[in-house]
């Protein structure tokens, strides 16, 4: 066992065992940084700009094509190397905490919904709550929706339960 | 394009170090749409059976606005409130009351989307598509081409 792998495996011991309520604050802190991250990192990127997003569906600017295509090549070349350090289990908890319902249909219909969404607002759950920091008001009209969206999807998965 | 905006090649490095930071940190993926759901969960006691949801994500959504903050203070130094859509101004009603009807039922199709497939362009694309989930990346592609005919449809005759 090499050095990397026990340092990945303490720092996943810890996670596990954060879940206890002393940790409870320290997670919620630590969540709330990061969010602030990425916030931040939605402006820097342009995907909070209305006229990027626009401009990527009409193939008028690849600004953020190419800063998502670059992220999730990144993403996948930095898990590898976790993965390749034998950090198992950071992404076996993923495995367990990320993906409860694998592939269904719902996915593909909600997925084309979602689209729809995407598109009229030029917004995502994400960067709608960044613009809202930023000053940008339609932020607030579609983070309200999207709480609208997520209720009514409720009632819709109540029913199909109930049936 | 604002100026503020870093090159494309940089920030697709940060975000995609980010998501690894994020799994490194947590030990799960990042995402947007779960934090909105938690608050629906709690407000409505559970009434639509959302089943277990990550309560750090609620923390998560309630840092976006603050790093949008810190972006306009410190990196634009001007924080003002707009209701101004840049391109989309073009296209969606003039009126103020029927902008936001749009902004509202678009935000609805995103929640309701994003819940039906389980999350939205952070978990399923950035966090997904990471660790090459396949569901996600099916998802993530349904997510672009969705989008993409209703920006053209949208945008159509505008020229």
């Amino acid at each position: 066992m090499g050095n990397e792998t026990s340092k990945m495996e303490s720092v996943s011991q810890v996670q596990l065992e954060e879940v206890k309520p002393d940790n409870k604050v320290a997670l919620n802190l630590a969540s709330t940084v990061l969010g602030t991250i990425f916030g931040f990192l939605l402006v820097s990127i342009g995907a909070t700009n209305f006229d990027l997003q626009a401009q990527m569906f009409l193939f008028q600017d690849f600004q953020l094509p190419i800063v998502l295509g670059m992220a999730v090549l990144t993403g996948i070349t930095g898990m590898w190397m976790l993965s390749r350090m034998q950090a198992k289990t950071i992404i076996d908890q993923d495995e367990m905490s990320y993906f409860p319902a694998p592939f269904s249909r719902r996915l593909v219909v909600g997925a084309l919904i979602f689209g729809i969404g995407w598109g009229l607002t030029a917004s995502c759950p994400g960067t709608a709550m960044a613009m809202v920091g930023e000053g940008k008001m339609s932020g607030l009209a579609v983070a309200f929706g999207i709480l609208a969206g997520t209720f009514v999807f409720g009632l819709f998965n109540q029913w199909q339960h109930s049936r | 394009m604002d100026s503020y905006v870093i090159a494309a090649w940089l920030g697709g490095l940060l975000l995609g170090w980010f998501i690894v930071l994020h799994f490194i940190i947590l030990g799960r993926g990042a995402g947007s749409s779960t934090g909105y759901a938690c608050l629906v969960k709690k407000a409505s006691n559970n009434l639509g059976k959302y089943g277990v949801l990550d309560p750090l994500k609620f923390f998560f959504i309630l840092g976006l606005p603050l790093g949008g903050l810190i972006h306009a203070l410190v990196v634009q130094q001007h924080f003002s409130w707009s209701f101004d859509m840049g391109m989309y101004e073009t296209v969606l009603p003039d009126s103020d009351a029927l902008k936001i009807a749009v902004l509202v039922l678009g935000g609805a199709f995103l929640g309701f989307g994003s819940r039906m497939a389980g999350g939205c362009t952070t978990g399923h694309v950035l966090a997904g598509g990471s660790v090459l989930n396949k569901a996600s990346l099916v998802a993530g592609v349904i997510f672009f081409v969705s989008a993409l005919v209703t920006v053209q449809l949208l945008f159509l005759g505008t020229g």
